[in-house]
């Protein structure tokens, strides 16, 4: 009985030993928590307690992290099996639900907790450094370690809730975002770890290592995951078919928004993609509606700050700019690895390569599926940018050369993120934004300083157009060394 | 490059093919002919390299040595030229879930270069031929394994290809689906087709296909056409049904007598014999001569031939290859 009760949990261990991703994971937290020392060094004759600033680094990329490890990692634990339709097969070998749930959060909890040991020894050279005690970290690492319980068994709940991991992506976001508004405006409810960090790494602090934080996280996290095991047998009752689901693609009702007739040539592609990957027009009224409600909620919370056109404008601009960055960014890393990984689990790029197309017609459609999924978004950082022009740019006395170049370097670095994402979706089940977003910050840190070397006659010119030159060394190569990955493994995929 | 234009020469045609995955050597110097318009039956069992050869025929994998035609072009260096006019249907339903039927073969249409009124046309067609009609506007993930079977060949057949690589077409499918294709695979060689199918149900392949390889551990065991690997079956002995009105005593004693008689299987109701005799020493008016003199009232006679599960049989070695 105890060995059924960890038999899940063991098999999860014995997956994770044997995978090279694990340790390259870890490799590279650390490789980013040694540029952080290394930063920190760097800017030491600027201030004072340099420990103290290191260690805020840290827990601030730890933070960033696990919440994006959440929305992807946590949130596949029972969809990920409903998904293979192996969720039955661990039925009928006597597994309960408790121990179902327990194997998989727990195993992926032991992971995060994993991340996060292996930077101990790091960790504690703040104390080294300077401007911190050992107490401050342990207390820093409990108000993580709480979080983290919470973040773990939110996306259970949700990856038992529903059929898809897409989906508990989704709302365990969403939830996060509602309970950080809660959370705003019920101080008492502290469940995230933000206050409780800012007052724990103040200099000279010694406080107790736990807090109202600690016990209110780890008390909803285990209400969760008494909910999840509750709502267990109700919710995968039902078998998932298999193969994605049309989302929110109109077939019969709503014929307007409906995908309609193939568009010809290479580009039907680009309407497969749009249309079935990022649910077309519907998909763009579910962007316009979710810049809509982050509108609603700042103009609630903020309503007793708007008292001219300009506050209203400057609001909504910074509502505008961060809501359609936050969606481009991750809307459109999402489409780049789904435009991909769905042809590989469906197995139909054979099929497609042998059509008329050749597969550079394949690719570029593709990416011009995921410009297209990203349009609204892009509309909204446009309108974004010009409710704050006449304050900002204007005032700043932007030249137009500068804006250009830092659109330019925008755009190169965002080639990159989009080309890292497809070519870990082609790698990982899960979790490709997650890696290129920790790939993106690496690349940054480590071979950005590289590149500044080597593009350093470019800042003679002039800065924008050095930023331009920096951005193209750091991101040419290291785009056409996964454009080069994807092109192999797409090609091993056709001929398998 | 149509199948009209390519009459005199082979649909396809593979020299000295061979290719290995690592230590593996999945195809060792194979060669064999498909003719055009003809339906050719590509048999092994698993493991044998059926796969592969389909996957480089569909100009989807290079063969590490020798070469293979699709109507005279090479399928390495012309692959473009050869992707039009052969349609590739692997032994996985390799679809599109979320999409329904119609858009999907909207989808294939279109990228396949269909203007919007032959995609009308063709769509029409195939789902008639693959009796879909009804089901054009349903999901692909609600329809059964045999229903997507049936798109799958929808699919292939959109772009009207000359030469259709089936891998498995009918696994998955019921006794009634697999009947009616192969009615399907017979209206679509009277088209004019030429179709090279893998399968394991070789009762079906013996009446459907014209010509047969056999492939077993990467090599050819046999290719050529249906018949002659048949009638070499029975080189060695002919087998011959017999139905009686009754059972007849002397009439299976003088049966006992034939010359070259190798073996009498008798049913319960002895009325049904069946005589295997040595091939050149009695032919089938003998045994009916035999039995007739003998008082036997005959109702029924027919020469039974070894079936190509048999012939599979004797040319395969028995295991899993290593």
């Amino acid at each position: 009985m105890k060995l059924r009760a960890v038999a899940l949990l063991t098999r999860a261990l014995r997956i994770e030993a044997r995978s090279g991703w694990t340790y390259l994971l870890r490799v590279g937290l650390v490789g980013v928590l040694m540029l952080t020392l290394y930063a920190t060094w760097q800017g030491a004759s600027f201030g004072g307690a340099p420990g103290l600033r290191f260690f805020e680094l840290v827990m601030l990329t730890n933070l960033a992290i696990l919440t994006l490890a959440g929305l992807g990692f946590f949130a596949s634990a029972v969809s990920e099996e409903r998904e293979a339709q192996t969720l039955g097969l661990l039925r009928m070998t006597g597994l309960t639900p408790l121990v179902i749930l327990l194997g998989k959060s727990t195993s992926r909890l032991l992971k995060a907790v994993g991340l996060l040991l292996v930077q101990m020894p790091f960790a504690l050279l703040a104390v080294s450094l300077g401007g911190m005690m050992p107490r401050q970290i342990v207390a820093s690492y409990i108000a993580l370690g709480a979080y983290l319980v919470l973040l773990a068994n939110l996306a259970l709940l949700f990856s038992v809730v529903v059929r898809r991991t897409y989906q508990a992506s989704v709302l365990t976001g969403a939830a996060l975002i509602g309970l950080a508004i809660l959370c705003a405006q019920y101080p008492w409810l502290s469940l995230f770890p933000i206050e409780r960090l800012d007052a724990v790494l103040s200099v000279g602090w010694s406080g107790a290592l736990t807090s109202l934080q600690t016990w209110t996280s780890l008390g909803v996290g285990a209400g969760l995951f008494v909910l999840a095991w509750m709502l267990f047998d109700l919710c995968t009752r039902e078998a998932s078919p298999a193969g994605p689901g049309r989302g929110l693609v109109p077939r019969r009702r709503l014929r307007r928004l409906a995908p309609g007739r193939s568009w010809s040539g290479a580009s039907s592609v680009a309407w497969k993609d749009y249309h079935f990957y990022a649910s077309g027009p519907v998909g763009a009224f579910g962007v316009v509606l979710l810049i809509a409600v982050a509108c609603a909620i700042a103009g609630w919370f903020l309503r007793r700050d708007l008292d001219s056109w300009t506050d209203v404008r400057r609001i909504f601009s910074m509502v505008f700019i961060t809501a359609s960055a936050v969606l481009i960014w991750l809307g459109a890393g999402r489409m780049a690895a789904r435009v991909l990984q769905e042809e590989l689990r469906a197995r139909t790029l054979p099929a497609l390569s042998l059509t008329r197309l050749s597969f550079a017609q394949i690719l570029g459609n593709k990416a011009l599926a995921v410009l297209l999924a990203t349009v609204p978004a892009f509309a909204f950082l446009a309108a974004g940018i010009a409710l704050i022009a006449p304050d900002w740019l204007w005032g700043m006395d932007v030249g137009l050369w500068t804006a250009l170049s830092i659109w330019v370097s925008v755009l190169i670095h965002f080639s990159m993120y989009l080309l890292l994402v497809a070519y870990f979706a082609l790698r990982v089940r899960h979790g490709a934004v997650i890696l290129a977003l920790f790939a993106h910050m690496l690349v940054f840190h480590v071979w950005g300083l590289f590149a500044l070397m080597l593009s350093l006659p470019a800042f003679f010119l002039g800065g924008p157009t050095g930023v331009m030159l920096w951005s193209a060394t750091m991101c040419v190569p290291i785009s056409a060394l996964a454009a080069a990955g994807i092109r192999r493994r797409l090609g091993l995929a056709v001929a398998a | 490059m149509t199948a009209n234009s390519s009459e005199n020469g082979p649909a396809l045609e593979a020299r000295g093919v061979s290719h290995w995955y690592k230590a593996h050597r999945a195809l060792d110097q194979v060669t064999f002919e498909v003719a055009t318009g003809s339906i050719h039956g590509f048999v092994g069992p698993n493991g044998a390299g059926k796969t592969t050869t389909l996957k480089i025929a569909a100009t989807l994998l290079r063969p590490r040595s020798g070469t293979m035609r699709v109507f005279g072009r090479d399928v390495v260096y012309e692959y473009r030229h050869v992707r039009p006019h052969i349609g590739f249907m692997p032994d996985y339903p390799a679809l599109y879930s979320q999409m329904t039927v119609f858009e999907l073969l909207d989808f294939f249409g279109a990228a396949y270069g269909l203007s919007l009124y032959v995609r009308d046309r063709v769509i029409k067609d195939v789902l008639a031929l693959t009796d879909m009609e009804g089901r054009r506007d349903d999901l692909i993930r609600t329809l059964s394994r045999g229903m997507q079977q049936r798109v799958s060949l929808a699919r292939v057949l959109v772009h009207d290809p000359d030469l259709l690589l089936l891998d498995e077409p009918a696994a998955g499918l019921d006794p009634r689906g697999r009947i009616e294709l192969m009615e399907v695979l017979k209206e679509l060689k009277s088209m004019g087709k030429t179709i090279f199918i893998s399968s394991h149900i070789l009762a079906e392949l013996a009446n459907l296909c014209d010509s047969v390889t056999i492939l077993d551990r990467g090599q050819v065991r046999f290719s050529g056409a249906m018949d002659e690997l048949l009638e070499q079956r029975d080189a060695a002995g002919a087998r011959h049904v017999v139905q009686l009105a009754q059972p007849h005593e002397p009439a299976e004693a003088a049966v006992r007598q034939l010359p070259g008689l190798l073996r009498l299987d008798i049913d319960e109701s002895r009325i049904r014999y069946l005589v295997e005799v040595r091939a050149g020493e009695a032919d089938p008016n003998q045994i009916l001569a035999a039995i007739m003199k003998a008082g036997g009232q005959v109702v029924a006679f027919s020469a039974q031939r070894k079936g190509l599960d048999q012939a599979f049989l004797d040319l395969t070695e028995p295991g899993v290859p290593e």
